[in-house]
């Protein structure tokens, strides 16, 4: 979602995503809408075809953009020591088949995590991220995994080039330390306007109730009885955090993904980008500060809607 | 003349970008490269290139047009034009250095001499050193890079025969061999038969280890060099010497996935006009390859493909074979065209077969042509000019450099000395308020080596004031320029310098190979202290990788050390510092094995450590109560970094047990119930000794003990902040807390951390401009303090302001590429390590 000042809308919709933007007394939402039946994407809608709730009103609306629309992609790979050899090479590889097709004035971001995140290039155009994944190899490859911390990044670089924003998370673990929340995580998710897609090699089952259970000190200074996994602990599955984000986002979650599969998920999503509406209408004149709901409806079509929950007035 | 000094440069890596970025700089001006195909304007004429052997595989260089047809996807063209374009060396070729190509259009051919093999190195530096000598000519431009252990230019293109003898050189005395060959010779014959099956399982865990580099870096280089060739004038061609690459791992056994594998880098080079040449895995020796006959198989296919869809040549008779065939073949090739009807521009590809009318002649040729992509080539990376005019093998004349003496390396100081003068053609001159003049460069130097990619380079911009005279004599004479470019060590080097003008833009470069000698061994070395042989194992595991550390613990001599350090134990006469050094020995090795999964040998290792430490009737004197209490708690540090709290905390108890007023071992304890509770998010542990309210004890303890305590007292106005004991008074508490840190003049690092826990005790209290103000005073005091970074990315965000979060953030990242300080680390590592606490142990043992 976009809340952008506007003169004359067919004006500064037509301009380019750089291109200088013009005040008005007058603000207009930018909603992020993707329409598919099954895995198929379905083009060709008009603004006809849509219902848009704001706060459970209706609004005018117009589609100012769809296919084709230049897009920056921010990706984010967990490279935590799980992660073996041939497995990078196979996310290597996905991520180099999803670069190549972009378009050339497509923006791209290489974001790296284990417990502590690195940039390895971008924002740049997807060839400069293309050159860096060439020295994937040597990029940090163990430690934990700091996934809140990460998708936090993601999310805010992504607003940080022109083109649609939208982050593609890689991991093959849950969250285990994060220097922020997931309500920090969260919150961000619903301030900034990106859209996350977050494909998990692992299942994320839930949690058991008790993970490690201690007696006090002098008790032979041992563990009163085993723990549950060898190595004392298990996380709990940040499952819940996760699909918060993507839904509140309007992106898509997928776990238990095979690295096999990750060049197939990643064409997916980009299909799915680029054949996203972008529909807009005018903001109120005086917007009640905080979270305003969205819901989008599709009109005498059948069609799954994949739009963000809602956006955040300052 | 005014002179400037822009100083000694700085170390700056340049990676395995520089042979592309090389590239892209030519790639700004060459001249299109006439192969394999050339659409002129409204697709006029194709052009198509290929080479013609008689049956002893000879070329034929005397056809014409009519010996000839071609087939466009199956379609019959008139051949309109033939020429045999000679490449044979024009000029004499040079026994020492060449100046090389000056200008992209006068470049005949670029040549990339890629290796990957773990043996047989002598035999292809061999016919190497004789292929740049006999074959190399000022108009050619080579480059040597090997894939092994990752993709690594030894030297980018260049027409110096010195710098290229030099990579070849380097290449043949890579130490890798060494290591790999003591990873091959692990033998597990003769050991105990408990350990024996972890041996085996060892030797398979390092082959898999070692097949997943060589997997990784041939992928990479491959491709790299490709890419870097695509943008070079000339005749192309990546002369490829590869043992096994042991492609089931990469692709599970599936076919399809390969095949799309090879078909791209077949497109590829044929995109970039490359034509490749390969060499038969099987005439290379290879410990691997011996053991897995279906891979040797199915990547002798893959070469042999590689070089039909391009053109080019297999060879399976040697590497001199190899380099003598691509001799010949590089004598010349055909070039022919044809006018392509209107349909030629909607495909992307086309099949272009050719035949020959002459009898027993074999053509070869590209499996397929491409139609150039105007919006790909837009869409070339921005790399800076200066950055470009550094790694280019090309001289760049936006601004005229001229050596005003030859550049000299000094070997005992690691330098080279440049002097150079800049002349005052299209430098420009700003006139500033204060009546001076103002002139603003940017100086890039780098030092090519022969044995890596580069050795040094660094960029000054500095604003040159000059007054009014001063500006008189540079716009009529210039100015020259002169600083230090740091080298590593003796060899062969191409120092470039590049300047810029800052306002303009303009570039020029300047390069000079440079040659340094060792200076005397009795000036330079200090006399080496002798190093006892059970440290051996623990410097190959400080080395690297871990595997083969166990390897060589596993390994005849290690065996040897590790029986020497079991005898310790029951040696009356082995003084403190054996006992010492056993004990670190088995900890690293436990270690180790912990790394691989190999926990009976890990327990056996700590059991074996333990032993040493307690020694007979629990005399601990025997090994000094310090070093086994500091021993300890490095022990237990390093299963907490490894998020294993239930080996950790008996440790710290055990400690406590010994030592209850023990500060150090009191906040050990706490940062362990800290980072349960405080730290993982998604974990839950239940335990009277895992809440915040344990490690606040702790904390207090450890201050009422130490009072100047900083951590203890950094910790405990963290965890009062976050769940202090009553609601009302946390801020107060925390604040009191971390302000006293502060006022105490703490490290660094604990300043850093007081002002970020500052921050976010404002921020509970809804304070945004207060937390900003501590986040950024924590990046002041470390701008490498990532949670901080995210902490004031996120405090802009609520405070309305998303695009100053992003800017921020992405500052953050891109300055600390190379090493940040985590939020982990906090918990682990950042104020007391394992690998602080082991260096101080063994230099204790050493004394």
């Amino acid at each position: 979602m976009i809340v952008l000042p506007c003169l004359l809308a067919a004006a500064a919709l037509a301009a380019p995503a750089d291109a200088p933007r013009f005040s008005s007394s007058v603000d207009q939402v930018r909603v992020d809408v993707a329409v598919s039946r099954g895995d198929e994407p379905i083009t060709g809608l008009t603004a006809e075809d849509f219902e848009v709730l704001d706060d459970g009103v209706p609004q005018r609306i117009e589609i100012v953009a769809r296919e084709q629309d230049d897009v920056h992609a921010v990706l984010v790979f967990d490279l935590s020591s799980s992660l073996s050899a041939a497995d990078r090479v196979a996310l290597r590889d996905a991520a180099l088949h999803f670069l190549r097709k972009l378009d050339p004035t497509d923006h791209a971001t290489l974001l790296t995590f284990t417990h502590d995140l690195r940039l390895a290039t971008g924002p740049g155009s997807p060839a400069s991220v293309i050159d860096s994944l060439q020295s994937f190899e040597s990029l940090q490859d163990s430690g934990a995994t700091a996934l809140y911390d990460a998708v936090f990044a993601g999310m805010t670089l992504a607003g940080t080039a022109p083109g649609r924003a939208f982050v593609i998370v890689f991991t093959d673990g849950v969250n285990l330390i994060s220097a922020l929340s997931p309500e920090a995580m969260l919150e961000a998710a619903r301030r900034l306007e990106s859209t996350v897609y977050l494909v998990s090699r692992d299942e994320w089952p839930e949690p058991p109730a008790t993970i490690v259970q201690f007696v006090p000190m002098g008790a032979d200074d041992v563990p009163s009885r085993r723990p549950q996994s060898s190595s004392g602990w298990v996380p709990v599955p940040s499952r819940q955090a996760m699909a918060r984000v993507v839904s509140d986002t309007g992106g898509r979650l997928w776990t238990g993904r095979s690295i096999g599969q990750l060049r197939a998920d990643f064409a997916r999503v980009l299909a799915e980008v680029k054949k996203r509406y972008l529909i807009a209408y005018e903001q109120a004149a005086e917007p009640r500060p905080g979270w305003h709901e969205i819901k989008v409806r599709l009109k005498n079509r059948r069609g799954d809607v994949l739009v963000r929950r809602g956006y955040w007035v300052p | 003349m005014p002179s400037h000094d822009f100083g000694r440069s700085g170390a700056l890596r340049l990676a395995a970008v520089c042979l592309l970025a090389a590239t892209s700089a030519t790639g700004q001006e060459a001249r299109p490269s006439p192969p394999p195909v050339v659409i002129q304007s409204a697709v006029d004429l194709v052009r198509v290139d290929l080479a013609v052997s008689d049956a002893r595989g000879h070329p034929v260089v005397d056809l014409e047009a009519a010996d000839f047809e071609i087939l466009e996807d199956g379609r019959r063209q008139t051949v309109t034009h033939c020429q045999y374009v000679v490449l044979a060396p024009a000029r004499a070729v040079a026994a020492g250095g060449a100046a090389g190509p000056a200008r992209p259009e006068d470049v005949r051919r670029a040549i990339a001499l890629l290796v990957d093999a773990d043996r047989a190195f002598p035999t292809i530096a061999q016919a190497l050193t004789r292929f740049v000598d006999e074959q190399i000519g000022p108009d050619d431009l080579a480059a040597v890079v090997t894939t092994r252990d990752g993709a690594r230019i030894l030297q980018p293109f260049t027409s110096d025969k010195r710098l290229l003898r030099a990579a070849i050189s380097a290449l043949a005395d890579r130490p890798v061999q060494a290591r790999e060959s003591a990873m091959e010779a692990i033998g597990c014959e003769g050991l105990p038969p408990d350990v024996i099956d972890d041996c085996e399982r060892t030797r398979e865990l390092g082959m898999q280890h070692r097949l997943d580099r060589r997997l990784l870096g041939r992928l990479d280089g491959i491709e790299s060099v490709l890419q870097a060739l695509q943008a070079l004038p000339g005749r192309k061609s990546l002369v490829l010497f590869s043992s096994l690459l042991n492609t089931s791992q990469r692709w599970g056994g599936n076919t399809d996935d390969r095949e799309d594998w090879v078909q791209s880098l077949a497109d590829l080079a044929n995109r970039a006009g490359v034509v490749v040449y390969t060499l038969g895995a099987s005439s290379l020796p290879d410990m691997v390859a011996a053991k897995l006959p279906r891979e040797m198989s199915r990547w002798t296919d893959t070469l042999k493909r590689l070089a039909r869809e391009t053109g080019g040549l297999f060879v399976d008779s040697g590497p001199a074979a190899l380099v003598r065939a691509v001799a010949e073949d590089q004598s010349g090739y055909y070039l022919l065209g044809y006018t392509p009807d209107e349909s030629f521009l909607r495909r992307r590809h086309h099949q272009i077969r050719v035949e020959v009318k002459r009898r027993d002649l074999v053509v070869r040729t590209r499996a397929r042509y491409y139609v150039p992509a105007e919006r790909a080539r837009a869409a070339a990376p921005s790399v800076d000019p200066a950055w470009l005019a550094a790694t280019s093998p090309f001289a760049q004349t936006g601004l005229a450099l001229v050596p005003a003496a030859d550049f000299t390396a000094d070997a005992k100081e690691r330098t080279v000395q440049c002097a150079f003068r800049v002349a005052p053609a299209g430098l420009s001159f700003v006139e500033r308020p204060d009546g001076t003049t103002g002139l603003e460069l940017e100086v890039l130097t780098v030092a090519f080596s022969a044995g890596g990619i580069a050795s040094r380079a660094t960029t000054h911009k500095p604003l040159l004031r000059l007054a009014a005279e001063q500006a008189e004599v540079v716009r009529r004479d210039g100015l020259e320029l002169s600083g230090t470019v740091d080298i590593p060590g003796p060899g062969v080097y191409r120092v470039q310098v590049v300047v810029k003008d800052a306002a303009s833009g303009r570039v020029g470069s300047l390069s000079q190979v440079v040659e340094t000698h060792a200076v005397s061994h009795a000036a330079t070395t200090a006399p080496a202290a002798p190093v006892p042989d059970y440290l051996v194992p623990i410097a190959v595991a400080r080395a690297g990788d871990p595997r083969l550390a166990v390897a060589a613990v596993l390994d005849g001599p290690a065996k040897r050390i590790a029986n020497h350090a079991e005898s310790l134990r029951v040696d009356a006469r082995c003084p403190q510092a054996c006992r010492r050094a056993g004990i670190l020995l088995h900890t690293e090795a436990a270690f180790l094995n912990a790394q691989l999964g190999r926990r009976d040998l890990e327990r056996a290792h700590f059991a074996a450590a333990d032993a040493l430490a307690r020694t007979t009737a629990g005399d601990h004197a025997a090994v000094g109560e310090e070093f086994e209490r500091t021993w300890r708690l490095a022990v237990a540090r390093r299963h907490q970094e490894w998020a294993e709290p239930d080996r950790a905390f008996p440790i710290y108890n055990a400690v406590l047990k010994r030592h209850p007023d023990d500060p150090e071992a009191l906040v050990a304890r706490g940062t362990l119930a800290e980072l349960l509770t405080t730290g993982y998010q998604d974990a839950r542990v239940r335990g009277p000794l895992f809440t915040a309210d344990a490690a606040q004890r702790d904390y207090e303890r450890a201050l009422a003990l130490r009072p100047d305590f900083a951590e203890a007292r950094l910790r405990l106005g963290r965890v009062l902040g976050i769940r202090g004991r009553s609601k009302a008074t946390r801020a107060a508490d925390a604040r009191r807390e971390l302000r006293r840190v502060l006022d105490e003049d703490p490290t660094a690092d604990i300043r850093a951390y007081a002002h970020l826990f500052l921050g976010q005790v404002e921020e509970t209290e809804s304070r945004l401009p207060a937390a900003m103000d501590e986040y950024r005073a924590a990046l002041n005091v470390d701008p490498r303090l990532q949670p901080a970074q995210l902490a004031l990315s996120r405090a802009l965000q609520k405070a309305g302001r998303p695009d100053e979060a992003g800017a921020v953030l992405l500052e953050g990242l891109r300055a600390t590429r190379d090493g940040v300080h985590g939020w982990y680390g906090y918990h682990t590592d950042a104020l007391q390590s394992y690998e602080a606490s082991m260096d101080r142990l063994w230099k204790e043992a050493r004394e």
